[in-house]
């Protein structure tokens, strides 16, 4: 008798305790909203599978304490605005969601900044649109600005390369990829480059055969290529197969630092010139062990989108941490704190992520080459 | 680069039409828009490239890859448009029915293909390029040329020469009169979505392998070029769908080459508007060509 009442009280002591931690437990609720399917899915897919990775490394490694977590969803915002409007109303109305990481791009991103600003719902869309930051303090973006990209391969273009004439090729149905656009051609052509030729592509285009065979045929000494990995890799084939000079030089932005650049591309895709945020296979310690879990996760290699999903996710994470150890573990608290957050470490750029009073995001760049198969640092 | 760029166009618009003439005979027969059509003519490309990366030869893989897109458009007759078909006035509901077999087999592509895009191996079919002319024009380009070429001789031989012809422009043209001459209408049809299939599954693998891109989105497009092909055609008309394809692919070539980026799809609707403007039927004028009559 005595012995059942020990152990009833052990028992009970036990069930005190645990419940006294359960009771401390917090749950931080994320949600990843992200173009899954339609035209941006090739961004949005990519940055949830590398934020839903962080995620759950965070959270293994007990990130957020002991017995804290994020608890996380992932939702298709279908690269449609309706669609995302109605979801992030909804996330909104849910007390619980602390902030949503996303919406993808383009006039999606616009509108999700629009409802998010209006609810005061934190947001970090993927886009690198200033018109997101500027439609209010709820709305955040996660990518860098072309006036912070582009500078590093237009000046190479100009002044490391030396070249004056340049047919320019982009994405004609991307926001985010017309603005890299937009800002590569002011800039090369303050620099004192000439513009020969601009032609857009949609994405989901294939056949480049009339556009290749024009730009095989006329006279320019660089080709700029504004287009996803993918993508840009079979223009650049169909470039070669239609005869461009072999030694006119290719330049790309950071969509191209993607495996799947040189995968897609192979030999056609020696010596283009890009720049990238992510070096596949990464550069440091922690971007090489991103790019072992994504590739042992996925059974795929990690791209740029990848790396910044992962990236982002860190920069939620530690914003989110923040606010709750500030005691303010709000949305307003969870803003502000995303707001403030310096050298954050990821897995892009120079390996720190800051914002700005301004709320614009740094990670920094980085001049790259395809050389023998892989990504390198381009020559200075 | 005028010829070059003609030759371009050729060999697109040769694709276009092997995707456009299972479109517009599908139209000719039941007078319904498959809007489907994109997604069978995806799974054609996806089908041949994991048969191919799965060791198949080459040849094997189009030929499993046509008979599997055959069979999807079979399926899709049965599923989404006998029933409704069956019930009369079908026209409407089918095109939303179309629509959303489109959106179930892209969403498995994307899945399947977890929303990368798909190349086939290289040294898949040999790279050579030939000078001919002054036209720089490759080993494939010419393959894709002579089994359209082909394909189409046979198609049109099929249908204006054989039995099965007969049956298919009698159904076209009254498929309750076709039955009391004792024509197999359902028979027809299936027979009909499998000849679209097939062509459609071929036309993804010769567009994925000519562009080295085959994604889950990539029947999109060419749904968008079919509509132009077959109102340039002539609604229903096979020969009408080959010269406007032509037509289109050559037009195509020729805008991105010589006017300023962007202008390519207001000069192709231009040219729609223009031929409806001119033929309201279409090239091909008649609104049942393939049937030779007006459907009743």
């Amino acid at each position: 008798m005595k012995f059942k009442t020990l152990m009833l009280s052990a028992t009970s002591a036990a069930a005190v305790t645990l419940a006294g931690v359960a009771a401390h437990a917090e749950d931080y609720k994320v949600v990843i909203l992200q173009s899954l399917t339609g035209g941006a899915a090739f961004i949005g897919k990519n940055v949830a599978d590398g934020a839903v990775l962080a995620a759950e490394e965070l959270n293994e490694k007990g990130f957020f304490g002991e017995g804290n977590q994020m608890v996380f969803s992932v939702e298709d915002d279908a690269t449609d605005r309706t669609q995302t409007l109605s979801l992030i109303t909804r996330l909104a109305a849910d007390e619980d969601v602390l902030m949503v990481m996303g919406p993808t791009s383009g006039s999606v991103a616009m509108a999700g900044a629009n409802v998010a600003n209006e609810r005061e719902f934190p947001v970090m869309t993927t886009t690198n649109s200033m018109e997101v930051v500027e439609n209010g303090p709820w709305s955040f973006i996660m990518t860098q600005p072309a006036s912070i990209t582009m500078p590093f391969i237009a000046d190479y273009t100009a002044e490391t390369l030396g070249l004056e004439r340049c047919a320019i090729i982009g994405v004609k149905d991307n926001e985010a990829y017309v603005a890299l656009q937009r800002m590569y051609e002011s800039l090369i052509t303050e620099a004192g480059v000439e513009i020969v030729s601009q032609d857009g592509v949609a994405l989901a285009d294939s056949d480049f055969s009339a556009l290749a065979t024009k730009i095989a045929t006329s006279d320019q000494d660089c080709v700029f290529i504004g287009t996803p990995a993918a993508q840009g890799a079979n223009i650049i084939l169909q470039l070669k197969q239609a005869g461009l000079d072999p030694s006119t030089p290719i330049l790309g932005h950071n969509a191209f630092a993607s495996p799947t650049f040189i995968e897609k591309g192979g030999a056609a895709v020696e010596d283009v010139y890009l720049i990238g945020a992510w070096v596949p296979g990464g550069d440091d310690d922690f971007s090489s062990a991103f790019a072992e879990s994504f590739e042992a996760k996925m059974g795929f290699p990690a791209d740029e989108w990848n790396a910044m999903g992962y990236s982002g996710m860190q920069v939620v994470a530690h914003a989110v941490r923040d606010a709750a150890e500030a005691g303010n573990l709000t949305r307003d608290g969870v803003r502000q704190a995303l707001g403030e957050q310096k050298d954050i470490p990821v897995v892009v750029g120079t390996h720190t992520y800051s914002y700005d009073e301004e709320r614009v995001p740094y990670f920094g760049m980085k001049v790259l080459q395809v050389k023998d198969g892989a990504f390198t640092v381009a020559p200075e | 680069m005028l010829s070059q760029q003609i030759l371009n166009g050729l060999v697109s618009g040769s694709v276009y039409a092997l995707f456009s003439l299972g479109f517009t005979l599908i139209f000719g027969v039941q007078k319904l828009l498959n809007f489907a059509h994109g997604a069978t003519f995806m799974a054609g490309a996806f089908i041949a490239y994991y048969c191919t990366i799965s060791g198949l030869p080459f040849l094997l893989a189009i030929g499993f890859s046509m008979l599997a897109t055959g069979l999807i458009a079979i399926l899709i007759d049965l599923i989404a448009f006998r029933t409704l078909r069956n019930r009369g006035n079908a026209e409407f509901p089918a095109l939303v029915s179309s629509i959303g077999v489109d959106l179930i087999l892209v969403s498995i592509a994307q899945q399947v293909s977890k929303t990368q895009v798909l190349n086939f191996p290289f040294g898949t079919f040999p790279i050579k390029f030939y000078d001919l002319f002054g036209l720089r024009i490759s080993l494939l380009q010419i393959v894709i040329l002579a089994v359209v070429a082909v394909l189409v001789a046979a198609l049109i031989f099929y249908l204006r020469k054989t039995t099965f012809g007969r049956q298919v422009r009698a159904v076209a043209t009254n498929e309750r009169a076709a039955a009391l001459l004792g024509v197999n209408a359902q028979s027809v049809y299936l027979q009909t979505f499998f000849i679209a299939g097939a062509l459609a599954g071929l036309a993804g693998v010769l567009i994925g392998l000519l562009f080295n891109s085959i994604q889950f989105l990539m029947g999109e497009p060419y749904m968008l070029r079919a509509f132009v092909v077959v109102v340039i055609g002539g609604l229903g008309s096979v020969q009408g769908a080959i010269v406007a394809s032509l037509l289109l692919g050559v037009t195509q070539s020729l805008a991105v080459a010589y006017l300023p980026s962007g202008l390519t799809d207001a000069i192709i609707f231009g040219l729609l508007f223009l031929v409806l403007l001119v033929r309201p039927n279409g090239l091909f004028g008649d609104i049942n060509a393939v049937a030779g009559g007006t459907r009743q």
